[in-house]
């Protein structure tokens, strides 16, 4: 695991979700969280993009459903530049 | 009462699936008996007519403890899943609810809140079922069954409450109208904790067919697929949605959809263009758009159609519906514009509490806020509410909520608050801020300001620091010159 690249998504998804920074679990899927909805999910995005300075296509979008899944889509796109 | 739809169904069709959510299904035999056994246990524990609280995401869960709370004989108060903590315990103080029925994620959110030490909690995830249940329960059809919250987008969140007999009717009209029967299979990814997903539900159930239930809309081609995977006949989506298809899912949506036989659109004005290209997409199939509110669901329904010189009509009020257009006390002529007055037995009884918001209700009409006129056939025509509105993927927040809640924030003197497109939600909430000398307020502490404080939708996702907010000679925001 990229430490640097996993700091900064667990810090995205402490913005993002601040209720579970406490408990915080990169396997946790969407129905662990109490707010991941439509427009949490738009937001988490859009933090994701701004802060590695990427951009997800619609099927990267789509397939991000736990701390670890944006993990691994942020470390594929960085490997693949 | 409205468990009758599933008592009624449970009956002609025990063995069919009600709902598919996920890889998990349930027949109307095991919803009623789980639904039947949920109110039994809730008659033991609470008074009849109390309020009880529903706070859960789409799911099996919501479904079968939306018809036990109600089965019970207790009205069902129904909370989004998305609220915010400071709205939560505004809507748990209003409706004093005698239970909060919820699971093990959302029990967070109410210790956090501090509800948890003040209200009986049922974890319906760890609910066990007696399978020999029936409702025992019967309630008077003027008697109230659901409480939902308006979105409060020109004042604070008011209570509405919603019998038995309005919801009753709004579903056998919606029924009427669209020919659902028990062939039906209905896509279902919006929020079940708002009226037009209910709605939905509701009218599925009814008609004896089947809900492919989605927890929500991230996860667009799953639910397209589900449409094929399922045959199903039916989609409901807001404008946001059916955008999003049109722009990057277009292609598998017309593989998909050959068992359709109608979407159904609502909650912001759906753009002349996207109709038009989804009636390419439908070729022979329907498209409806409809208006309603919370308080009048489905009042108004329209088939657009290609040669169609109404497109920007919400169509004609349904059967027992009466819709007039009022300006200044008087009932306005064709085309005059003014305000959209509705009366029929789908209309609310009253705001639950709240003897201001009921001065909307004169006479039985419903005075909506909502501005437009009708022409010489009788279409109706909505020119709008306020221009501010923003649309945030069919949510409809107004900005004068999102200032005051900046507004209460010491280090800022002044705020302006206005829409900026999104190309997930079509529009999202910007910040306009002017801070106080030597204060040293950072656009993250204004969004974690706002986090605890707002619907995750309604939370600035930019918030821009300027001298002063451009103002008219009346003090009012020019929002176009933020």
């Amino acid at each position: 695991m990229n430490s640097e690249i996993a700091v900064k998504t667990k810090q995205v998804f402490e913005k993002v979700f601040p209720e579970s920074t406490n408990n915080f679990d990169w396997d946790r899927d969407q129905s662990g969280y109490e707010n991941w909805d439509s427009f949490k999910h738009a937001n988490l995005i859009s933090e994701l993009e701004n802060k590695f300075d990427i951009h997800f296509e619609i099927d990267e979008i789509i397939s991000i459903s736990s701390a670890k899944s944006a993990l691994n889509t942020i470390m594929k796109k960085k490997n693949d530049n | 009462m409205i468990t009758d739809f599933l008592l009624k169904s449970s009956q002609e069709f025990p063995n069919k699936d009600v709902l598919i959510f996920e890889d998990k299904q349930i027949t109307y035999q095991d919803l009623f008996y789980n639904s039947s056994s949920l109110a039994n246990s809730l008659i033991k524990k609470t008074k009849s007519n109390s309020v009880v609280s529903l706070l859960l995401p789409n799911s099996i869960d919501f479904v079968i403890s939306y018809f036990g709370i109600i089965g019970s004989g207790n009205i069902c108060h129904i909370i989004p899943p998305s609220i915010s903590d400071s709205n939560l315990i505004n809507q748990v103080s209003v409706t004093e609810p005698s239970t909060i029925l919820s699971n093990s994620v959302f029990k967070q959110k109410l210790i956090r809140t501090g509800l948890f030490e003040k209200h009986n909690f049922l974890d319906i995830s760890s609910f066990k079922y007696d399978k020999t249940s029936e409702f025992s329960e019967k309630k008077e059809s003027d008697s109230f069954g659901i409480i939902l919250f308006s979105a409060g987008t020109t004042s604070s969140p008011k209570a509405i409450t919603l019998s038995h007999n309005n919801i009753e009717n709004t579903t056998n009209r919606i029924i009427n109208y669209l020919s659902i029967t028990n062939e039906d299979k209905d896509v279902i990814s919006l929020p079940l904790s708002h009226s037009f997903g209910l709605g939905c539900l509701n009218c599925i159930i009814k008609a004896g067919g089947t809900a492919i239930l989605h927890r929500n809309t991230i996860n667009l081609p799953k639910i397209i697929s589900s449409i094929k995977d399922f045959s199903a006949t039916s989609f409901a989506g807001t404008p946001t949605t059916f955008q999003q298809i049109v722009e990057n899912h277009k292609n598998h949506f017309e593989e998909c959809i050959e068992s359709i036989r109608y979407l159904l659109t609502n909650s912001a004005p759906m753009p002349k263009e996207l109709i038009y290209q989804l009636l390419d997409i439908l070729k022979e199939k329907k498209l409806y758009t409809y208006y309603g509110l919370t308080e009048a669901s489905r009042s108004t329904f329209h088939l657009y159609k290609k040669s169609d010189t109404k497109i920007n009509s919400v169509g004609k009020p349904l059967p027992e519906v009466k819709i007039k257009i009022v300006s200044e006390g008087k009932q306005c002529i064709p085309f005059q514009k003014g305000e959209v007055w509705i009366q029929g037995p789908h209309v609310t009884l009253g705001y639950w509490k709240n003897k201001s918001a009921d001065q909307k209700l004169q006479n039985h009409w419903l005075l909506t806020g909502d501005i437009g006129y009708l022409d010489d056939e009788g279409y109706l025509f909505l020119v709008g509410r306020s221009d501010d509105m923003i649309n945030i993927g069919g949510d409809k927040v107004f900005p004068q909520e999102i200032e005051e809640i900046l507004g209460s924030i010491d280090e800022i003197e002044d705020v302006g608050v206005k829409g900026i497109p999104d190309k997930l939600l079509g529009q999202v909430v910007k910040a306009f801020i002017v801070l106080r000398k030597d204060a040293q307020l950072q656009e993250k502490d204004v969004i974690q300001f706002c986090s605890k404080k707002l619907e995750n939708f309604k939370v600035p996702r930019q918030v821009v620091f300027l001298d002063d907010i451009p103002k008219n000679e009346q003090g009012k925001i020019l929002r176009n010159k933020l």
